[in-house]
């Protein structure tokens, strides 16, 4: 049953620009008082959106600003209607969009509790019964009597949030109001929430912390310019999100550089020797000079594809190509690149004559490509320098700062650079992996340790591993509820190399391989079983219906399925193949059988036959 | 349209609180606090019988004690014009309410109408204490019509209430041109002089037509006339006619009221 749901929706917003400084007398003079109610210009804030959120769950909302988040939310609060379509929200509401508003800045806070609190739909004697709750709540038990003004804008918040979170709606709608305290009562907050969710409240949160919403949700939507662009598990929709902020990054970046190349061609040229070339070399400030003797047409990046690029990830490789045209032959020419931050700090710089490339001979149009095969460099903004020059430093052509890129990474380290690095640890010293969000997850990034990886870091884990001369195994199941025949055959499955790598199926695909029933552990628990399992190195949790695609990225030595399987029903087998790598099946051992236990279970009582939710325990 | 004016029975708990607390607000941190309800429009009359007795003084016979003659026009009519000009303001002031909260928007203009009767309401001592002074007791069976009066006075303020808070949305000018409309009815209204002057009576049909003429006249005549309510008619008839504009404001107010969490 659902809590709420949106059918497609339209909302537009109807923009009476032309009327903004129009009045009730221009209008009555002008005869235009009709025209004037008819809006000039509309605009779709929310276009077709469909969803539902089941009742007891956390829905995300996520999107770029301007994307219809909060329109979203007040079609769900009912402060406004939707244009076409039809919202229908199941039970009582409490809105956490602005909070505190309706507060009167005279009165106490203990005042404006009460009148606050019957704004938001409580009688008198429901506030009275959460008074105290609501004070301690706010953290606010010796300032309650004085006017709300006195208030900082922290305690002011604090109460809104109290009093608007005590309302013990059916329904919570949150618009990015986390941030209204210090980390204490942040954490307060979450825990509140968790508490909603425990008593089978419905959460509807409208934020830009994606961390939250990977952590925290049990499905998410992400908007984009008033239209729903994916709903669905909140880890997807997040990737899916930042794909595509990675994308519009991209786009700006070649907007900003076009747009220093181009003012730079146009700027006039000043005569002989460079003279706007700036006194001090390592100051950077944008510009090109030189005499243009030898003239660089053209600077693109490209990613590993040799594709035109403006956003890297980190550890990628990236080139740098620069088209140069002689005007005239010359002997003496060198080529230099170098990268800056967004401080200005120099991260590197080389030339063609530092790296002891004596200049021959140059003529008419050529092609220089500089390579980096892994550009370790933490998340940031980059310029690049590009010049040609003599070898004594006379410009030909001076491109200072005119290229931008951007390095991404989900890594929250510091500095600049980021050496390529691994942890190991000796002695009786133990992590617990955090799973809480996939920007922590570079930092585990296993030695001989066990962690549970996404696709990109087996694949990276697999690589190193076969590069230190260890053949990799991977097999793949669900391992629903794990059973000795399971750890047996994992063993074996170890046995046929140094390193195991156990591809577990996520709860989508299970449903989709195996009925709704199943799996009836969720995914996260069931790959921190097995990962804790001696044999196993590492876990990694797919979602696709067949094994193939993270066989394609980890690329294992050894396959290893289960001898009920038939030779050539394994899927992978070419893959692995054609490597030089081998499939092994491995005989099960009878009387085990997860579907088996699971039956079992049921039969033996009730209690267990609810099918499970696949929500993610960690919240 | 009918719904919402049921539902507005479900919000009197919140109108109660909140004309509470723009009564406590307003004089919040005042030394005479609640006082000034009082004080302010003893001032206000202090200056009017001024003027009117001294400067331009008013010869006619019936209507001594002036001051007591004018605080039944003027009280009244400071309820009428402030609660008219706090409701056209009062949805863009409550904006944030009204965009951020699911909140009946019609309750605004309601408790700026509703504040003012209760500042008429502590107004009235002054009634109280001219009296006493002028030792004019006022007819006990005229006495039984005036919450009758109030309740005509209530019910037509918060019609135009509600249409010049939905309108004023729209059209933020009408701020202005409200200050300058009422002061102009202010004049034309028999408040600070009699009805039946003989300069008014060319004027009869017009005084007659405008509706808070009948509401001064029927303050007057319970407090301050000798004789019989003879104006109940007029009352009535202005009761009936309150209930019509009072619908046709709610009903402008209704068709307007999803616009406002966009405009505003």
């Amino acid at each position: 049953m659902h809590a709420i749901e949106l059918s497609h929706v339209t909302k537009i917003y109807q923009r009476y620009s032309g009327r903004q400084f129009a009045t009730l007398k221009s209008a009555l003079l002008q005869r235009s008082i009709l025209r004037d109610l008819r809006p000039d210009e509309v605009f779709p804030a929310l276009n077709d959106v469909s969803f539902s959120v089941p009742k007891g769950s956390t829905y995300g909302v996520i999107g770029r600003n301007g994307s219809g988040k909060s329109t979203a939310l007040k079609l769900v609060a009912g402060i406004t209607k939707p244009t076409t379509g039809t919202v229908d929200v199941k039970g009582r509401i409490s809105a956490l969009i602005e909070l505190g508003a309706g507060f009167h800045p005279e009165i106490s806070g203990r005042e404006n509790v009460f009148i606050n609190g019957i704004m938001l739909g409580l009688t008198r004697r429901e506030i009275q019964r959460r008074f105290d709750e609501i004070v301690e709540f706010a953290e606010l038990q010796d300032f309650i009597n004085a006017p709300v003004k006195t208030y900082s804008s922290g305690m002011y918040m604090r109460l809104g949030f109290a009093v608007a979170i005590h309302v013990d709606p059916e329904v919570l709608l949150v618009d990015e109001v986390l941030a209204v305290g210090d980390e204490a009562f942040t954490h307060k907050c979450l825990d509140k929430f968790a508490e909603f969710r425990r008593k089978g409240r419905t959460i509807l949160l409208v934020t830009h912390s994606l961390s939250l919403v990977e952590r925290f949700c049990d499905d998410a939507i992400w908007l984009d310019r008033g239209q729903a662009r994916i709903h669905g598990d909140p880890r997807r929709v997040v990737d899916a999100y930042l794909t595509a902020v990675e994308e519009s990054d991209e786009q700006q970046l070649a907007t900003v550089t076009a747009r220093a190349v181009a003012a730079e061609a146009a700027a006039p040229r000043s005569g002989e020797e460079g003279s706007d070339a700036p006194a001090d070399m390592f100051q950077a400030v944008e510009g090109r000079w030189g005499s243009r003797e030898v003239e660089i047409t053209e600077v693109s990046m490209l990613d590993g594809t040799g594709r035109p690029s403006f956003v890297f990830h980190s550890g990628a490789p990236m080139s740098v190509q620069i088209k140069a045209r002689a005007h005239s032959p010359t002997d003496d020419f060198v080529f230099g690149v170098s990268l800056f931050n967004t401080e200005g700090v120099c991260c590197y710089g080389t030339n063609t004559f530092l790296e002891d490339m004596e200049p021959q001979r140059l003529a008419g149009d050529v092609k220089v490509m500089f390579t980096v095969e892994s550009l370790d460099l933490v998340e940031g903004t980059y310029k690049l320098d590009v010049a040609v020059h003599k070898r004594d430093g006379y410009p030909y052509d001076y491109h200072r700062l005119l290229y931008t890129f951007r390095v991404t990474t989900r890594a929250r380290d510091i500095g600049i650079y980021r050496p390529r690095h691994h942890w190991s640890f000796e002695g009786p010293i133990v992590f617990r992996t955090r799973k809480s969000t996939k920007s922590e997850e570079n930092a585990r990034l296993p030695a001989g340790g066990v962690a549970v990886l996404d696709a990109p870091e087996a694949a990276a884990y697999a690589e190193r591993e076969r590069a230190s001369g260890r053949r990799v195994v991977f097999t793949n199941g669900v391992f629903d509820l794990l059973h000795p025949g399971h750890v047996r055959y994992l063993q074996q499955a170890r046995e046929l190399g140094d390193r195991l790598i156990v591809g577990v199926n996520s709860d989508r695909s299970v449903r989709i391989n195996k009925g709704a029933t199943r799996p009836i552990t969720p995914e996260y628990e069931r790959a921190e079983i097995l990962s804790s399992l001696a044999c196993v190195d590492a876990v990694v949790v797919f979602d696709d219906e067949t094994p193939l695609a993270i066989i394609t990225a980890i690329q294992p030595d050894v396959l290893v399925k289960g001898a009920d399987w038939a030779e050539d029903a394994i899927v992978g087998r070419e893959v692995v193949e054609e490597r030089g790598g081998r499939v092994v099946r491995v005989p099960v051992e009878d009387g085990h059988s997860t579907t088996r236990l699971v039956e079992r279970i049921r039969q033996s009582g009730p209690g267990v036959d609810r099918p499970n939710s696949g929500r993610d325990p960690r919240a | 349209m009918l719904g919402n004016l049921l539902r507005l029975v479900r919000y009197r708990g919140l109108i109660v609180s909140l004309v509470a607390r723009e009564l406590k607000a307003r004089y919040r941190g005042s030394v005479l606090g609640f006082f000034w309800s009082f004080i302010n429009p003893l001032l206000l009359l202090a200056i009017y019988s001024f003027i009117f007795l001294k400067i331009l003084p008013n010869r006619e016979e019936a209507l001594k004690p002036f001051p007591l003659f004018m605080a039944c026009g003027i009280l009244p009519w400071t309820w009428f014009s402030a609660s008219l000009t706090e409701a056209s303001g009062s949805l863009i002031a409550g904006g944030n309410l009204i965009k951020k909260v699911l909140f009946p928007a019609e309750v605004l203009p309601l408790v700026s109408v509703l504040a003012n009767m209760m500042h008429f309401l502590l107004a009235l001592p002054v009634v109280v204490v001219l009296i006493v002074v002028f030792h004019r007791m006022p007819e006990g069976v005229g006495l039984v019509w005036f919450p009758g009066v109030m309740l005509v006075q209530l019910i037509f303020t918060a019609g135009l209430a509600l249409a010049l808070a939905a309108l004023t949305v729209h059209f933020r000018d009408i701020r202005d041109i409200l200050a300058n409309v009422l002061m102009l009815w202010f004049f034309v209204t028999p408040i600070i002089y009699w009805y039946q002057q003989k300069e008014v009576q060319y004027y009869k049909e017009f005084f007659d037509l405008n509706p808070f003429s009948h509401l001064a006249i029927a303050y007057q005549e319970i407090l301050f006339f000798e004789g019989p309510f003879g104006h109940w008619k007029w009352i009535v008839a202005l009761g009936v006619a309150s209930i019509g504009v009072f619908l046709a404001g709610y009903w402008l107010f209704d068709r307007l009221r999803d616009s406002f969490a966009e405009v505003v």
